[in-house]
C-alpha cells in the first residue's frame, strides 16, 4: 500500500494535486520536531525564568514567555510530543480494536453481532467531546485516561465501518471459492477479508487523528489531559487565556500548532482518499 | 455402476427478514430433489432465473446446510459433515462460478489464487513445485504462464473464468460444478469455454453439474438435462428426448421456436411464478400450466420414470410409451 502510495501521490493514477504533498511534507516536519524536541528545543520545558515571565517574542525566546518566564518555543516543541503521542496511540487503538469487534461482529453475525453493536452504538448517543470528558471524569485525569477516552469516544466509527466492509465482503464469490477448497475462518477473516477491508478504514483513522488532536486539546483545555508541568497544546492555551491581552503569544502559538497539524493532516488525508481511490476501486473490480 | 453423486430428498429453506419477536418465516429455494450423477456424465440444469439453480449447487458444495435430504458424494453421506471431516473430501468435488468478475480476490495474484487450494489444504508446496503446479494449471486451461503474477483486473472476463476454472482443477477433483460459468461472457469467448470444458472432461476423466439457462448450450452439452421449477425438479430428460412436461415444453418451444418439430408443440406461459414463501400444496406449476386440472392443484406430483427419463406430472404420458 506505502508503494502504491508514493506512486500515486507521483505520477500515476489520479492526481490529488500539490497541497496534500506538501501537508505531508509539513507533518512530517512536525513529527521530525516532536520526536527531537530534547534536542532542538532551546530551553529546556520547564525551567522557570520568573524575572523575565510573560515576555513577548525576541531573539532570545523566539514565541516569547509564559506567566512563569517559560520558552514557550521549547513548550510548544515538548507539547507536540504529548498532543501528538496522545493523539496517534488512542486512534490505533481505537483503529485496531474497532477493526476486531467490527471484524467479528461483521462475519459472525446474529444475536452476538445485534447485542455487541447496540452497547457499541450506545456510544453514538454522545457528541465524541461529551463521552471523552465523561469517561475522563470518571477514570481521573491523566495522558493515559485521555487516551482510553478518546480510544472510546472513536470506537463506534472504526467498529461500524469495519462491519459494513466485511459484511459486504463476506457475499463476495471469492469468500465462497476460499469456503469451498475448506478454509475455516480464521483464513476468511484473516486473509479474504480485512486486507480489503483494511484501506477505507486506515484512511478514516489518518483523518480522524486530527480530530483526536483537537479533542487531546480540549481535554488539556479543561485541565483533563496531561497534567503539570508535561506541556501539552490544550494545557498551554488554557493558562495563555488569562494573559489573553497582556501576553497574547502564550495562547497563540500552542493554538496555531493545533490548527497547522489539524489542517495538515486533513489535507494530507483527503490526497490519501484521492491517490487510493478508495471508494471507487470497490466498484471497478 | 456407483453413481459419483446421489442427491435424495434434497430441500432447502432460507429464513425470511429477521424480526426481534416470533418466528421467521421461511422462503424455500431448493425442495425433494432427487438425482444421480454417473461418472463421467454432464448433466445441464435449467430453469428461470431464481429457481434455484445455484442454491442447489451451493448445497450440493455444502456451502448451505441442507435443511432435507441426503447428498451421497462417492457413496458418503455427505449431508451433515463438519467442516473438518469434509476438508479431505472437498478435493474430489468443486465448483466454478457464475461471476468470475468477483470469484478471485483482487489483491490476489493469479498464483496466489491457483495455490490457494493447497494452502488451505494444507499441502506443503516447495518453491519449485509450486512454480511448478501454476505451470501446469494455467496450460491445462491454455493461458499463458507469464500471466501468473498479474492481478485479476488486468484479465479480461474469459481469462479470469479460465482462472477460476484452473484454481477448481488444482486439487484434483472428480465432480465439478459449473454455475452458469459463461453467462457473463461474450458469445465467440462462451464457445471457447465451452470446448475448454469438453477437452478438459476428456483428458481429466472429469463429472460435471452444468448449470445454465442456455438451452441451446445445455442441449450441445450435457447428456442429460434437469429442468428446475420453484426449487422443484420437473422433469430429467436425456439429450434429444422430447419433453414430456408442460413446462419443459414451453421452455423448449421458447428457445427453439423456430425449429418446426417442436413448433407445434408451443404452450404459452402465462401468470405468476408463486413466491417461495408460500409454496402452493398442489403442482407448483398449476398456477401457470395451459393443461391444468383439479388434481394438479390438490397433489403435487412426484418425480417417476425410469433411470434416463423422469417427469414429475399427472398428466404426462406414461414413460414406457415413448420408445
Ligand atoms: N442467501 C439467501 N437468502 C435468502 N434467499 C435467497 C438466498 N440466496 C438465494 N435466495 C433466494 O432463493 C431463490 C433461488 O435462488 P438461486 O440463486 O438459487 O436462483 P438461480 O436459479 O440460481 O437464479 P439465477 O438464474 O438468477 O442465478 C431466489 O428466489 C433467491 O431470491
Ligand atoms: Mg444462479
Amino acid at each position: 500500500m506505502i508503494a502504491r502510495l508514493v506512486d500515486r501521490l507521483m505520477w500515476r493514477g489520479p492526481r490529488p494535486g500539490i497541497a496534500p504533498i506538501v501537508a505531508g511534507a509539513a507533518l512530517l516536519c512536525l513529527v521530525a520536531a516532536a520526536f527531537l524536541s530534547p534536542w532542538i528545543a532551546p530551553w529546556p520545558y520547564d525551567q522557570q525564568m520568573l524575572a523575565e515571565a510573560d515576555r513577548a517574542p525576541s531573539l532570545a525566546h523566539w514565541f516569547g514567555t509564559d506567566e512563569f518566564g517559560r520558552d514557550v518555543l521549547s513548550r510548544v516543541l515538548f507539547g507536540a510530543r504529548t498532543s501528538l503521542s496522545v493523539a496517534l496511540v488512542s486512534i490505533s487503538v481505537s483503529c485496531s480494536l474497532g477493526m476486531a469487534i467490527g471484524a467479528i461482529c461483521g462475519y459472525v453475525g446474529g444475536p452476538v453481532d445485534r447485542w455487541v453493536m447496540a452497547a457499541i452504538d450506545m456510544t453514538w448517543c454522545f457528541p465524541e467531546i461529551l463521552l471523552a470528558l465523561l469517561l475522563v471524569a470518571i477514570l481521573g485525569p491523566g495522558s493515559t485516561s485521555t487516551v482510553l477516552a478518546i480510544a472510546i469516544a472513536y470506537l463506534a466509527q472504526f467498529t461500524r465501518l469495519t462491519r459494513s466492509q466485511i459484511r459486504a465482503l463476506k457475499r463476495e464469490t471469492f469468500v465462497e471459492a476460499s469456503l469451498c477448497f475448506g478454509a475455516g475462518p480464521a483464513h476468511i477473516l484473516l486473509r479474504r477479508l480485512l486486507p480489503n477491508a483494511v484501506a477505507p478504514v486506515v484512511v478514516v483513522a489518518m483523518l480522524t487523528t486530527g480530530d483526536a488532536i483537537l479533542l487531546e486539546a480540549t481535554l488539556g483545555f479543561f485541565g483533563m489531559g496531561a497534567q503539570p508541568p508535561t506541556p501539552s497544546w490544550g494545557g498551554m492555551m488554557s493558562s495563555g487565556s488569562e494573559l489573553l491581552f497582556e501576553a497574547p503569544w502564550v495562547i497563540l502559538w500552542p493554538g496555531a500548532a493545533i490548527a497547522a497539524s489539524v489542517i495538515a493532516i486533513n489535507l494530507f488525508g483527503d490526497g490519501v482518499l484521492v491517490a487510493l481511490d478508495v471508494k471507487k476501486r470497490r466498484r471497478t473490480h | 455402476m456407483t453413481p459419483i453423486l446421489s442427491v435424495e430428498n434434497l430441500g432447502h429453506t432460507f429464513p425470511g427478514p429477521a424480526g426481534w419477536f416470533g418466528a421467521r418465516k421461511r422462503f424455500r429455494a431448493v425442495g425433494e430433489v432427487d438425482f444421480e450423477l454417473h461418472p463421467g456424465e454432464i448433466l445441464g440444469v435449467v430453469g428461470e432465473s431464481g429457481c434455484g439453480k445455484s442454491t442447489l449447487a451451493r448445497l450440493i458444495m455444502r456451502l448451505y446446510e441442507p435443511t432435507d435430504g441426503t447428498i451421497r458424494f462417492e457413496g458418503t453421506d455427505i449431508t451433515h459433515l463438519s467442516r473438518r471431516a469434509l476438508q479431505p473430501l472437498r478435493r474430489r468435488f468443486q465448483m466454478v462460478f457464475q461471476d468470475p468478475y468477483s470469484s478471485i480476490d483482487p489483491r490476489q495474484t493469479i498464483a496466489e489464487a491457483l495455490t490457494e487450494p493447497f494452502e488451505v489444504q494444507g499441502v506443503g508446496l516447495s518453491a519449485a513445485a509450486r512454480r511448478a503446479e501454476i505451470e501446469r494449471l494455467l496450460a491445462l486451461v491454455a493461458l499463458d504462464p507469464a500471466m501468473a503474477g498479474s492481478h485479476p483486473h488486468h484479465l479480461s472476463g474469459g481469462q479470469k473464468q479460465r482462472v477460476g476454472i484452473a484454481r477448481a482443477l488444482a486439487l484434483g477433483p472428480r465432480l465439478i460444478a459449473f454455475d452458469e460459468p459463461t453467462a457473463s461472457l461474450d458469445v465467440s469467448v462462451q464457445a471457447q469455454v465451452v470446448e475448454l470444458l469438453l477437452r478438459l472432461r476428456r483428458e481429466l476423466d472429469l463429472t460435471y453439474l452444468f448449470i445454465s439457462h442456455d438451452l441451446a448450450l445445455v442441449d450441445y452439452l450435457c447428456d442429460r438435462v434437469m429442468v428446475m421449477y420453484l426449487g422443484r425438479v420437473v422433469e430429467i430428460l436425456p439429450r434429444g428426448a422430447p419433453p414430456r412436461h408442460p413446462y419443459t415444453q414451453a421452455l423448449l418451444a421458447a428457445a427453439f421456436a423456430p425449429d418446426p418439430k417442436v413448433r407445434r408443440h408451443i404452450v404459452r406461459i402465462t401468470g405468476e411464478i408463486p413466491s417461495g414463501y408460500d409454496v402452493p400444496t398442489g403442482c407448483a406449476f398449476a398456477a401457470r400450466c395451459p393443461l391444468v386440472e383439479d388434481t394438479c392443484r390438490a397433489i403435487r406430483p412426484a418425480l417417476v420414470g425410469d433411470g434416463h427419463h423422469a417427469v414429475a406430472c399427472h398428466l404426462a404420458p406414461p414413460i414406457a410409451s415413448e420408445s
